[in-house]
């Protein structure tokens, strides 16, 4: 048997066969994987309790039989993030991040720099510095730097002007923010105001634990978080599952 | 191209689209079928479709049901102020094969999980709501969905819908809303969960 050790975060679990569960992880080591784990439905199961959404834990895999998907053997749960489970607007909040990861990476490459971006977003959400709409609106600017898609925020991303008191547009696919002159017209414009690009800046700069003291008007941060979350799906080219479920359950909030 | 029979491609085909089963079960099951009797054929395909046309969601708690309601809402010795909401039919067999549980049930037909499509629009939530209101008789809300993320998602934001919903005939008191306690291990699935752990995580349930 070819056993690899990982450390990681589940993303999802769906059941399979019998009393089967097929994982998403999210590892330091092997980027993200699938893997099956045997009985995990099964209440005496000793690793259900290592499937919850964003639980880490050190796992043992080993390849299967079947192409890219690992067998889990074993988990040694590192944290369950037991204060994150307790309120809607945190585990809503979870889902979004989970979506993103799941869209945005494919490869079982190690990223050890994202890996450690999720651990502090974790705690920041856990620690509940900052709205939720607000940690992950930052987690999304700094994710697409390290994802090799950074935005540029200081100066048009095509003809280098200044973008003080001009009217600007984030455009995917052609860098991040743009001047007027650059940008005319087009659906794929996402407009943001001067305000709002001085917040993306500061939330490129300011270290997660640090997010909080960007205190912003709720329809002003409701703003943000959509606009950084439709960028990341243009510059993706996918669709996020969890952002209209997270509008219409924070309705309820 | 097709290695097999047409008529034996069209049964795997359909095999196939089945939870849980693969290339490899569907071929196991196929070839078990065919080497029994016709009859046993013609029963199985019989029971499928008896069932399929027969049952539907019982009218006021969408347990499985060939009656208008189901025989727990039918039954006149249930214990009309208790109300446990589930996920799926076979959580609520889960739970009548305790014995110790004498109310009424809700079967939402899954739990929030967005990651899957499936929102609140998608479960029996409205239908909850307003059976509650119009009832009138329920003092407590028991929350039987998993012991996971999408689980208790679920039961907060039922706890929501139901905040502050007052119990009939009893001025100033509210509907209280539980959740089973976590003597089921988290991640785990209720129903297979044996009926004292299930009995347990319904003694030991806290309001939420
Ligand atoms: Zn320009
Ligand atoms: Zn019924």
């Amino acid at each position: 048997m070819n056993f690899q050790p990982a450390r990681g975060f589940v993303l999802a679990a769906s059941p399979y066969a019998e009393a089967d569960k097929i994982v998403q992880l999210y590892t330091l080591q092997w980027g993200r994987v699938r893997a099956l784990v045997k009985g995990a439905r099964k209440p005496k199961s000793r690793l259900s309790p290592a499937l919850d959404l964003f639980n880490e834990s050190g796992f043992s895999l080993h390849k299967g039989r079947s192409g890219d998907l690992y067998v889990l053997s074993q988990a040694k749960v590192l944290d369950t993030h037991p204060e994150l489970k307790k309120d809607l607007p945190a585990i809503t909040a979870l889902q979004v991040l989970a979506d993103i990861l799941i869209q945005a990476i494919h490869d079982a490459e190690p990223h050890p720099d994202i890996y450690g971006l999720v651990r502090r977003t974790l705690a920041a959400l856990e620690a509940k510095a900052g709205d939720p709409e607000l940690i992950l609106a930052a987690f999304t600017v700094k994710f697409l730097d390290l994802s090799g898609y950074p935005l540029e925020l200081d100066a048009c991303a095509e003809c280098g002007t200044s973008l003080e008191k001009k009217k600007i547009h984030l455009i995917p696919h052609r860098g991040g923010a743009l001047c007027g002159d650059c940008c005319a017209s087009g659906p794929e414009r996402l407009k943001v105001s001067p305000a709002g690009l001085e917040v993306l800046k500061k939330m490129r700069t300011l270290p997660m634990e640090k997010i909080h003291i960007l205190k912003l008007k709720p329809p002003f941060l409701r703003e943000i978080f959509l606009t950084m979350l439709e960028y990341l799906e243009r510059t993706i080219e996918k669709r996020l599952k969890t952002v209209e479920y997270y509008l219409r359950i924070s309705s309820k909030f | 191209m097709a290695e097999y029979p047409p008529s034996l491609e069209r049964l795997l085909h359909e095999l196939e689209k089945l939870p849980g089963v693969g290339p490899r079960s569907a071929q196991r099951l196929a070839f078990h079928m065919l080497k029994q009797p016709l009859e046993a054929a013609k029963a199985l395909s019989a029971a499928l479709l008896d069932a399929r046309t027969r049952l539907h969601p019982c009218r006021d708690c969408f347990n499985l049901t060939e009656e208008t309601l189901c025989r727990i809402c039918a039954q006149a010795t249930r214990d009309r102020a208790s109300l446990l909401v589930v996920e799926d039919p076979s959580d609520v067999a889960a739970f009548e094969r305790t014995r110790e549980y004498h109310g009424l049930y809700h079967v939402l037909g899954g739990t929030l999980s967005p990651l899957e499509g499936r929102g609140p629009q998608d479960l029996t939530l409205d239908a909850l709501v307003s059976r509650v209101q119009k009832d009138g008789g329920f003092k407590e809300v028991i929350v039987a969905t998993d012991p996971t993320v999408e689980g208790d998602s679920t039961g907060l934001y039922i706890q929501q819908l139901l905040k502050g919903m007052p119990v009939h005939g009893e001025p100033g008191r509210t509907i209280k809303v539980s959740r089973l306690a976590r003597g089921l291990p988290s991640g785990g699935d209720v129903e297979y969960a044996d009926e004292t752990t299930l009995l347990k995580a319904l003694e030991g349930r806290r309001e939420i």
